[in-house]
């Protein structure tokens, strides 16, 4: 099926125009299939880490959200082991006036604000509500180790 | 190059109603000339004078410091030296131009005194000396802003009149489907509320081509750039290079012939909205030139003289010169882009945030916010309740009462070609959905059993 004028202008937006510390390519076979990258913001524990992540619109986007995942491993509350975000947004409080481009700055803003109160990695959310300092010092670590060029 | 050369070079190639009001960068310079030759007649050659200002206060024998007063309204530079009591015994100086120097200041404090004792100022004191020539200068530079600074006004006002005749021109060539096509009592139109029919032989219109020509503008960026990371005015280099593209894709697209442009009046209109674009960027290298200019003037005045006018005691005196505090250009961007550019309705403001393709037919929920109704009829079908816009429930609730019927007239009269155009599209959509719900694929080919 052809794809609807609304991802053309997303995509060419995007490429044309990126949003700071956010890069979003999509494949040359499936131009529903993004490869994005965000850059830890300044002031978190994930400060100077690229993290690779993997963005698709399904087929009723935007009716429904984009599918969106990290491959970077990171230690952060509300991303499991699998790279799955919980981010309200991208579940029941989806509209479809929101778009990739405010999705992945939402995504950013997360790693800014880790929420250990509602957590999808519940170890890692443990530990931040026991010892925040200790959490972010492993974050760090992680980040290091897995997220830098 | 001497900067006085591309200065003089640059004005050159400005038109006249900017260059005439240029910096007389020449005359001051020979007027800093002329202060020089003062001070030497004082005794104060800028070496001396140097020495003598950065002693300051750290040498108690003789301070002199430059100040310009303000007082008339004009900026009135002297010098103010004061002594301090002759410390050094002319017994005890053995060099002979010391002692020379010694019994001229103490021949200085003496007179300082007395005309302390005649002022009975003694907060201020000192012998204060005025410098005419300085004086001259800074008359010469202080005029000279200021007509550069009126004249930029009457240039404003000039831009304003030559841009609102063109935004009516404008506005008279690209007039809606409904005021150049005739009205017929037994139209289909009538039949088919909502519908549209677009007639473009008949079309007596330029509305799609300055669309067209505005959208290229404003892609352009020509002046300012809007992209998140390099928000800003761009340098001279940048707007210029960039107008020029924006001409030669005009070209590229036969914008600016007779097969597109079909009014008489449209095709001089178009060529006054690029001098309009020219003449900003004339104004924008004049006033970048002439703040250069300033400085350079002030700077050289400081270092032919070592009068040091910029010294951070003597910036409220600078801030007399008149200069232009926001930039004009930037003005006349503005102007433009308030006044000529919304003549013409632009798509974007009509579109559907959903599907961003114009909102046809546009249907507004009692929260006010407005969305195309194939959108919402397939938001409807999914259950969703939540306005995209502000999570009011509101979207299960609208119905053939949300169309918003003086902005679907809107729609037919000014975007005829994108509504008729949305309205095929949203019934092919919807046809296609309704086979998929009958559990019919309509991309597959008919099976005859």
């Amino acid at each position: 099926m052809a794809l609807p004028k609304r991802i053309i202008k997303e995509t060419e937006r995007l490429v044309a125009d990126p949003a700071p510390g956010i890069t979003a390519v999509p494949h040359d076979d499936n131009l529903r299939y993004f490869d994005v990258t965000i850059q830890g913001p300044d002031g978190s524990p994930f400060q100077q880490g690229i993290f690779k992540l993997e963005l698709f619109l399904p087929e009723e986007y935007p009716m429904a959200p984009p599918k969106v995942r990290f491959l970077t491993k990171i230690y952060h509350p509300n991303i499991d082991k699998l790279g799955r975000i919980c981010l309200d947004i991208l579940k029941d409080k989806w509209s479809p006036a929101l778009q990739i481009r405010t999705v992945l700055l939402s995504v950013q803003a997360l790693l800014s604000a880790p929420n250990p109160d509602d957590p999808l990695a519940t170890d890692v959310a443990k530990h931040y509500k026991e010892n925040e300092k200790d959490a972010q010092r492993v974050s760090r670590e992680w980040t290091q180790l897995y997220a830098s060029e | 190059m001497h900067f006085s050369k591309t200065y003089a070079q640059l004005l050159q190639e400005l038109p006249p109603e900017l260059s005439q009001n240029a910096i007389q960068y020449r005359q001051l310079k020979k007027q800093i000339n002329q202060v020089v030759v003062e001070l030497a007649s004082l005794g104060l050659a800028p070496s001396v004078l140097h020495d003598l200002l950065k002693s300051g206060a750290a040498e108690e024998r003789a301070i002199v410091s430059y100040e310009l007063d303000t007082h008339s309204g004009h900026i009135e530079p002297r010098l103010r030296l004061l002594a301090g009591p002759p410390a050094i015994e002319a017994s005890d100086v053995v060099d002979p131009e010391a002692e020379q120097t010694a019994s001229q200041i103490a021949l200085l404090w003496a007179s300082q005194r007395q005309t302390q004792r005649l002022d009975g100022d003694t907060a201020q004191g000192g012998l204060v000396i005025p410098l005419p020539s300085d004086s001259a200068f800074f008359e010469l530079l202080t005029t000279t802003l200021q007509a550069l600074s009126d004249n930029l006004l009457t240039i404003r006002t000039q831009f304003i009149a030559t841009l609102s005749e063109l935004t009516k021109t404008v506005s008279n060539s690209a007039r809606p489907a409904s005021a150049v096509s005739s009205f017929k009592v037994h139209s289909a139109l009538n039949a088919d509320a909502g519908g549209v029919r677009v007639d473009a032989s008949s079309r007596k219109s330029d509305l799609y081509s300055w669309r067209e020509i505005f959208q290229l503008y404003i892609e352009a960026e020509i002046f300012e750039s809007v992209s998140e990371q390099h928000r800003g005015e761009r340098t001279t280099e940048d707007a210029e290079h960039r107008l020029k593209q924006f001409i030669e894709r005009v070209t590229a697209r036969a914008l600016g012939d007779g097969r597109t442009l079909r009014l008489p009046q449209s095709r001089p209109a178009l060529e006054s909205f690029l001098q309009l674009n020219l003449f900003i960027l004339n104004v924008k290298k004049f006033e970048l030139a002439n703040a250069e200019a300033t400085r350079k003037i002030l700077k050289k005045h400081a270092k032919r003289t070592a009068l040091p006018a910029t010294d951070s005691q003597n910036n409220n005196a600078l801030v007399l010169l008149p200069t232009s505090r926001t930039s004009l250009p930037q003005i006349l961007v503005q102007e433009l882009g308030t006044t000529l550019l919304p003549v013409i309705p632009s798509l974007e403001d009509y579109a559907c945030l959903i599907c961003t393709g114009i909102a046809f037919k546009p249907i507004r929920l009692r929260c006010g916010h407005l969305f195309c109704v194939r959108c919402l009829v397939k938001m409807q079908k999914r259950g969703n309740s939540q306005c995209p816009m502000c999570r009011s429930p509101c979207v299960l609730l609208a119905d053939k009462s949300n169309v918003d019927w003086a902005l679907l007239n809107f729609m037919r009269d000014w975007f005829p070609e994108e509504a008729s155009l949305k309205l095929k599209q949203n019934e092919q959509e919807a046809t296609q959905e309704q086979l998929h719900e009958l559990g019919l694929d309509p991309d597959q080919r008919c099976v005859v059993m």
